[in-house]
């Protein structure tokens, strides 16, 4: 911010805030529920953090700033949605960008908070399909009365990463470390030929098979082709 | 100056005699672009003829005086100045089909999902410039040269004898 | 007696167990320790993984070669797939330092390292350039009475900047020659088998890879096809039988490398489990016996 904008923005009794000063001040507040940030230009700020914390802070700004809620805009990643929360803090606009899989589907709706949300969740809920928790007057908004109930024009199917002649091969190699499963099939025919029942790789021994998953999760390969952990699966095959 | 840079400017060269046909190119090209194994959505195509034996490519040479720039009606095919590589800029582009017609090669193609036509450009910035087809190709038979080494290939390929 | 460390990958001792067999026989005839890497994983794929993450698919190869770098051997594969990821992954490792330190940052948080000391062969380049072909015809007890076919596959072009693309194609040649059969040329040596395409077109990949080759294996009478790829195994076998779909009727045995030079040695059929294959691979080394 210039000399000569500082100056006339304090005589008019703007509160100059900074950036950075918001920033610090959620992660103070939420701790680890902030995920990382990014100031991409003068006052512009993004902060992710996790869909459970929302209302914690969206109370933490008003507490400290007056932010006058603008809009809220959804993205559809296919397996993910995300939210991204629009406020004005003393000239700065910060975006607070939160993401939960389709499979919750649901978040806690800040409509007690910014009485201005009730209509944009409503949209959202009408276009996406997404639900908000607690939400006043869950009604449809803005598609006409006969529109099916199941049809959300603008969710997108549930498809994640992994083209899908290749999500098996994925999921195995995932799961096991190999691309093909060992089963006691091919266990048998190699005892029967005479080798050891399987070779000494990740998936036959479950002495390694931990390392090579920590792998994939620090990789974060995990998440990019949409694994479920504890299904065994990828979340959309 | 500018020819000096024209001369610099590094583009795709193929080699028929190394390439086996197998298609890794295409499916890298359409897998890093568009994430689906199809075909029909890669920049490049190798074809090969069952009764000759031969084969052969389609590669864009991100020409110096592109066709296809000149004929865009809305002007959305720039030549970037830095690198010289001509791409289409999708947002501009209407669909007319114009520049698939004017290029030699044909090299452009109709994306039905998105109605606009798209080009091969060099995986610039998606790889910051280092093509995967390149990187796929096991007999190495597509290669990353300078322009002026690319002139020299061509003209013994295809000019023997008409200097 | 030299040594190596031996990298199996996924699809061969799942999937064509004989091959390891046959190999595994090979090489104890010909005074060759291999010695097995313990807790590998898949090498991974060079296709879908490569394109997906590429800071995975180099830390899984790097973890790999680091296996091998700890018993201090350099590394043979059998399959080319593996020897094109682990090749091309060591080659970027040398020439790229930054990626090299990310890779190795994420490795030592496993108490791994991996310097580049590894050299990436195929099994093929170990049996002509370490043992030589006179090794080689000293161990063919019985020369066989074969028209083989070659089909090279496309990793096996594989090689280092500046190399010579036919360089180990021509030794697979030799290796096949010196057990005594026939190569029989049939002018599409270097096509396709058309596996990749697979996945994207599979009537394309059947009709125009996959048959041209049949077809012109077939004119030129041989009994049978030689690959070093476990994916051109499956594509002749599995693909034989889908063409039968399309009225297409072929009966071709497809042999691997390695179980040709081991029922070569001496070795016999009755002892490679060759009914892992699903082509008439049994029948023609019974044939042949």
């Amino acid at each position: 911010m210039g000399l000569l904008q500082k100056e006339v923005f304090s005589r008019r009794g703007i509160n100059t805030v900074t950036e950075i000063e918001i920033v610090k001040y959620l992660q103070k507040k939420l701790k680890e529920d902030v995920i990382n940030y990014s100031v991409p230009q003068e006052r512009r700020e993004y902060i992710r953090i996790k869909p459970a914390a929302l209302i914690k802070a969206v109370k933490a700004l008003s507490e400290k700033y007056h932010p006058r809620f603008m809009t809220i805009s959804a993205v559809d990643h296919g397996i993910d949605m995300e939210l991204l929360y629009h406020f004005d803090v003393d000239g700065n606009v910060v975006t607070l960008q939160t993401t939960f899989s389709k499979e919750m589907n649901e978040i806690d709706t800040i409509t007690d908070l910014m009485r201005a949300a009730e209509f944009i969740e409503r949209e959202i809920n009408d276009l996406f399909g997404v639900k908000f928790r607690n939400h006043p007057k869950p009604e449809r908004l803005i598609l006409p009365r006969d529109w099916p109930p199941e049809n959300r024009p603008l969710r997108k199917p549930h498809e994640g990463a992994i083209p899908p002649s290749a999500r098996l091969p994925v999921e195995t190699l995932i799961s096991t470390g190999c691309l093909t499963t060992m089963s006691s099939y091919v266990k048998r025919r190699r005892e029967k030929a005479g080798l050891p029942p399987s070779p000494p790789a990740v998936c036959a021994d479950e002495e390694w098979l931990p390392e090579f998953q920590k792998i994939m999760k620090q990789t974060n390969f995990d998440k990019k082709a949409g694994y479920d952990w504890k299904k065994k699966k990828l979340r959309y095959r | 100056m500018a020819e000096k840079s024209i001369a610099k400017q590094r583009v795709l060269i193929y080699y028929p005699e190394r390439c086996t046909g197998c298609k890794y190119c295409e499916i890298g090209c359409a897998l890093l672009h568009f994430g689906e194994i199809n075909l029909e959505k890669s920049h490049i195509h190798t074809l090969f003829d069952e009764k000759t034996n031969e084969f052969e490519a389609l590669v864009c040479q991100h020409c110096e005086d592109p066709v296809c720039a000149a004929s865009c009606p809305v002007e959305a095919i720039v030549v970037d100045e830095k690198t010289g590589w001509v791409k289409i800029n999708p947002m501009k582009c209407i669909g007319c089909k114009t520049c698939i017609y004017v290029c030699p090669s044909s090299m452009p193609w109709f994306n039905r999902d998105h109605r606009i036509a798209m080009k091969c450009d060099f995986c610039d910035p998606v790889r910051d410039g280092k093509p995967i087809c390149v990187e796929f190709c096991s007999p190495r038979a597509l290669e990353v040269v300078a322009r002026a080494e690319a002139w020299g290939f061509f003209r013994k390929r295809y000019f023997q004898g008409e200097e | 007696m030299k040594r190596y460390s031996l990298f199996l990958g996924c699809q061969i001792p799942l999937r064509i167990a004989s091959v390891e067999i046959a190999a595994r026989k090979l090489f104890q005839k010909l005074d060759v320790e291999l010695v097995d890497l313990k807790g590998y994983s898949c090498c991974p794929d060079p296709v879908v993984s490569r394109t997906m993450d590429r800071k995975m698919w180099l830390t899984l190869s790097a973890r790999n070669l680091s296996l091998a770098e700890e018993i201090g051997l350099d590394l043979v594969t059998l399959c080319v797939g593996c020897y094109e990821t682990l090749a091309e992954a060591n080659a970027i490792l040398k020439h790229e330092p930054e990626t090299k330190k990310e890779i190795d940052e994420i490795l030592s948080r496993f108490g791994r390292k991996y310097e580049g000391k590894v050299k990436v062969r195929h099994f093929v380049e170990v049996l002509f350039e370490d043992l030589g072909i006179g090794k080689i015809k000293e161990e063919v007890k019985k020369p066989l009475k074969l028209r083989a076919a070659l089909h090279y596959g496309c990793h096996l072009f594989r090689s280092e900047e500046g190399e010579d693309i036919w360089r180990k194609s021509e030794m697979m040649k030799e290796l096949v020659q010196a057990t005594g059969a026939e190569v029989v040329d049939y002018g599409i040596e270097r096509l396709c088998c058309g596996f990749p395409s697979m996945h994207a077109d599979e009537e394309f990949s059947l009709k125009s890879r996959l048959l041209p080759k049949l077809r012109e294996i077939d004119r030129a009478k041989a009994d049978c096809v030689v690959v070093v790829c476990p994916a051109c195994t499956i594509q002749f076998e599995s693909g034989q039988v889908l063409l039968r779909r399309y009225g297409f009727k072929y009966n071709l045995p497809c042999i691997y490398l390695s179980e040709l030079l081991a029922l070569a040695s001496g070795i016999p059929s009755a002892e490679l489990s060759l009914d892992f294959h699903r082509s008439p691979v049994l029948q023609l080394a019974r044939r042949l016996e």
